[in-house]
C-alpha cells in the first residue's frame, strides 16, 4: 500500500485524533515510508523527518509552536521545540482528500470563501482538533498578509499566544536591528513560556545548521541548472523543508542527500527540445493533474520553482539574530514587483527557461495583485508568461479542462509541438 | 488532398473539409452528451455534403474541449491556436480575435499569419459565454436567436449587476416582475457580456482589425454592445462558428505539407 493511502486510511478511520496521538500510527507510517518507492531517496528522508516531527508534535510533551510561512523557524528549533506549519498541514490534508471537511467546518463558523484556503482549512482543522496543541503562534505578514489575522483567529480557538513579526518595507541597518530585536524578544518569551532558558549559544548552533541547509540548497539549485530528469512537482514538495526545516540539522542532511542524488542524474543534452518552464507560487494539492500533465503528457520540463530559490545571504553564527533579520528582509518578493521580476529574469536566464507559469492561488492577494506588473516586466525580458487561476486547497471551483486548454495553448505559444496522446 | 478540422465544443461540434485552402464542405451539430459521437457525426455530415469518403482525407486535426476524444485525429491543437489560424486565413489583417463559445470566452492577439501572441480566457465561471445568454433567453422567454435583435430595439439598457448565471437569472425575473421592458433587459444582458469581453480584450491589448467568432457572434445585440465598449467595429466571418474547425483543417494541411517536405 502506498504511503499516502496508509496515511489517508489511518486518518479517515473515524479515530482521527486518537490515530494522530498513537505511536503505532507513526510506527506503521515509518514502515510504509521505508517500503514506498520514491523518485529520490532524499524525499524518503524528508518523509521520515516529517513523520518524526509530527510524532513529536502529537505524542509526548515537547512544546509545539505554529509558524506562518517565511517566519524564521530557527528561533523555534533553537529552543528544541517542534515547528508546526498549519499551511503545510493544510496542503497535506488537501492531498489526502480531507481538506473539504475542514473548509466546511470553517465556513460554518463564518470564515468565508474569500479567505485564503490554506488558512481557512487550518482554522477548520483547528476546530476539528486535527492539529497539535500549540504553546504559541508565530506569524509574519511580510509576504502573506492573511497569516497574522488567521493566526489571531486560531489564537482565540487554541488559547495560545500569538507573536507578530513586524517587517519594515525598506531594508536598512535600522530595519535589521528592529527585526532582530523582535526575534530576540520572541525567543525570550517563548523560553519563559516553556520554563527554559533563551540560550544565544544554542541559537548560534542552530544558525550553523541553517547555513548548512542554505549551502546544500544552493548546491541543489546549481545542480538543477544542468539536470533534466527531475520533476518540478517532486521538487516543489521540498517547500516543506523551506517552511519548517531551516535551523534543523536533519533538514540540512536531507538537502545534502538531494544534492548528491541530483548530481548523479542525467544531464541536459544539447539537442534537448523540451520547453523549459519556471513555476511561480504553489500548486493544487488535491489533484496532481496540473504539473503531471505538463511534465508527463506534454513533455515540458519545470526546471525551477520560485519557492525553492535561495534568496537570502549567508548566515553568520557570530551574529545569529542579525543574520535571521537579514534573511527575513532579503526576500526578493517583499519589496517591489520590479525587484522580484529582476530576480525571476535572472533565474530564467540561469535555468534557460522558455516560459513562466504563475499559479495564482485565489485567496492570495499578494500574488493576484502583482500579476499584471510582473507579466509586463517579464514579457519585456522576452519571457512568455501564463497565469493560471486556481486554488491550492479548495477543489470546489476546480476546472481541470479549463486549465488543460490554457496549458496547451501556452505550450503552443512557446513553440512546443509535442502532441497530446 | 483533403484535410479535415473538427472542433468539439461544449455546445456544438463543427467539421470543415479543406482542399487547397478552400472549404469543400462544413457541418455544425449539437455536441450532446457524447463528444466523440458528435465529432464522428459532424465529420460524416461534412463528408456527405462534399460527396467524398473518409479515406479521401489525408489528415485531421481536432480542437475544442472535446479534442482529446477524437480518435481519428492525427493531432490535437487548442481552439486558441485554431481560431487564430482560421481567422487570419479569412481576414489576413486581423490582429485581435474574440471568440465566445458555449462555456468560455477568449480574446486572442495574433500576428500576421495567425501565430498567437497572447490570449486571455474567462475564469471561474460561465459568465460572458453562450451558456449565460442561453439561460437568460430562457428567463426572458425568447428564442436565443431573437435575444440580440430584441436588444437592438431597446432605447436604453436595464442595469444587470450580477454576472453569476444563477443570480443574473433571478435578477432578470425580478426586472420582468417590476415591469421593465424585455428589450431593455435584453440590452442590459448584452452590455454585461460585452463588458466582460472588453476586459479580456484589453488584457491582451486591443489592436484592429478585430474579428469575432463563435456562436455568440451571430447575436447582433452582443456584437453591437462589444463594438460600443471597444469603440471598434467587429468583423464577423460569414459562418463564425466554423473558424476553429477551419483553423484545425489548415493546421492539418500545414503539418502534412511540412512532414512530406521533411521526408523528401
Amino acid at each position: 500500500m502506498h504511503l499516502r493511502e496508509v496515511l489517508a486510511a489511518r486518518v479517515k478511520q473515524g479515530l482521527k485524533i486518537r490515530a494522530l496521538k498513537s505511536p503505532w500510527t507513526y510506527r506503521l507510517l515509518r514502515t510504509a515510508t521505508r517500503r514506498t518507492q520514491f523518485a529520490l531517496d532524499a524525499t524518503r528522508q524528508m518523509a521520515l523527518y516529517a513523520l518524526e516531527q509530527t510524532e513529536r508534535a502529537f505524542v509526548g510533551s515537547t512544546p509545539v509552536v505554529w509558524t506562518s510561512a517565511f517566519f524564521p523557524t530557527e528561533i523555534v528549533h533553537a529552543l528544541g521545540f517542534v515547528v508546526f506549519s498549519p499551511e503545510v498541514a493544510s496542503a497535506l490534508l488537501a492531498s489526502l482528500g480531507l481538506a473539504e471537511e475542514c473548509l466546511n467546518v470553517a465556513e460554518r463558523a463564518w470564515y468565508g470563501r474569500d479567505l485564503c484556503s490554506f488558512h481557512r482549512c487550518a482554522i477548520g482543522a483547528t476546530l476539528k482538533g486535527y492539529f497539535p496543541t500549540p504553546v504559541a503562534l508565530l506569524a509574519s505578514g511580510h509576504l502573506c498578509d492573511g497569516a497574522p489575522k488567521a493566526f489571531e483567529a486560531i489564537s482565540r480557538l487554541t488559547g495560545a499566544k500569538t507573536f507578530f513579526l513586524d517587517v519594515p518595507r525598506q531594508d536598512s541597518p535600522e530595519a535589521g536591528a528592529y527585526v532582530a530585536a523582535q526575534l530576540d524578544e520572541i525567543g525570550r518569551t517563548l523560553a519563559a513560556l516553556a520554563g527554559t532558558e533563551w540560550d544565544l549559544a544554542r541559537l548560534a548552533e542552530t544558525i550553523k545548521s541553517s547555513e548548512a541547509f542554505r549551502q546544500a540548497a544552493l548546491h541543489v539549485n546549481r545542480t538543477r541548472m544542468a539536470v533534466c530528469d527531475i520533476r518540478g512537482s517532486d521538487m516543489l514538495s521540498y517547500v516543506y523543508l523551506m517552511f519548517v526545516g531551516q535551523g534543523h540539522a536533519e533538514a540540512a542532511r536531507v538537502y545534502a542527500t538531494l544534492g548528491q542524488e541530483l548530481a548523479a542524474r542525467r544531464r541536459v543534452s544539447e539537442d534537448e527540445r523540451r520547453p523549459r518552464l519556471l513555476w511561480l507560487h504553489l500548486k493544487p494539492y488535491y489533484d496532481p493533474f496540473l504539473m503531471d500533465y505538463l511534465e508527463e503528457e506534454r513533455g515540458a520540463a519545470i526546471v525551477f520553482e520560485e519557492m525553492n530559490h535561495v534568496y537570502w545571504p549567508p548566515l553568520d553564527a557570530a551574529e545569529p539574530l542579525r543574520s535571521l533579520a537579514r534573511k527575513v528582509l532579503a526576500h526578493h518578493a517583499y519589496h517591489t514587483t520590479s525587484a522580484r521580476a529582476a530576480v525571476l529574469a535572472e533565474l530564467a536566464r540561469a535555468y534557460r527557461v522558455d516560459g513562466v507559469v504563475q499559479f495564482v492561488h485565489w485567496g492570495c492577494r499578494a500574488t493576484g495583485g502583482t500579476v499584471n506588473l510582473l507579466m509586463k516586466l517579464l514579457r519585456r525580458e522576452g519571457l512568455p508568461f501564463l497565469t493560471l487561476d486556481g486554488d491550492c486547497i479548495d477543489r470546489r471551483d476546480y476546472a481541470p479542462e479549463q486549465l488543460r486548454t490554457r496549458l496547451d495553448a501556452f505550450l503552443e505559444l512557446v513553440g512546443n509541438q509535442t502532441e497530446v496522446v | 488532398m483533403v484535410y479535415a478540422g473538427i472542433d468539439v465544443g461544449s455546445l456544438s461540434a463543427e467539421a470543415v473539409l479543406l482542399r487547397n485552402g478552400t472549404i469543400l464542405a462544413y457541418s455544425i451539430l449539437p455536441t450532446g452528451a457524447n463528444s466523440r459521437g458528435a465529432a464522428e457525426r459532424a465529420l460524416d455530415e461534412a463528408l456527405e455534403k462534399a460527396g467524398i469518403r473518409q479515406d479521401d482525407i489525408a489528415a485531421t486535426v481536432a480542437t475544442g474541449y472535446g479534442r482529446i476524444n477524437v480518435p481519428f485525429a492525427a493531432r490535437q491543437v487548442t481552439e486558441i491556436s485554431c481560431h487564430a489560424r482560421g481567422v487570419t486565413h479569412l481576414f489576413p489583417d486581423a490582429r485581435t480575435v474574440i471568440d465566445i463559445g458555449g462555456q468560455d470566452s477568449k480574446a486572442i492577439r495574433v500576428a500576421p499569419g495567425g501565430k498567437v501572441l497572447d490570449f486571455a480566457m474567462n475564469d471561474k465561471c460561465a459568465a460572458g459565454t453562450g451558456r449565460f445568454l442561453e439561460v437568460m433567453a430562457r428567463a426572458l422567454e425568447v428564442e436565443l436567436a431573437e435575444l440580440g435583435n430584441l436588444a437592438l430595439e431597446a432605447r436604453k439598457a436595464a442595469a444587470i449587476s450580477s454576472m453569476c448565471t444563477v443570480f443574473a437569472e433571478s435578477e432578470v425575473v425580478s426586472l420582468i416582475a417590476q415591469g421593465v421592458p424585455r428589450d431593455e433587459i435584453a440590452r442590459g444582458l448584452c452590455n454585461a457580456v460585452a463588458e466582460r469581453i472588453a476586459n479580456l480584450v484589453h488584457r491582451v491589448g486591443l489592436e484592429p482589425q478585430v474579428v469575432m467568432t463563435g456562436g455568440v457572434a451571430k447575436n447582433a445585440g452582443v456584437v453591437r454592445a462589444i463594438e460600443e465598449k471597444l469603440g471598434e467595429r467587429l468583423v464577423i466571418p460569414p459562418e463564425p462558428q466554423i473558424t476553429g474547425a477551419l483553423g484545425a483543417a489548415l493546421l492539418a494541411e500545414e503539418t502534412a505539407t511540412t512532414n512530406s517536405n521533411s521526408n523528401i
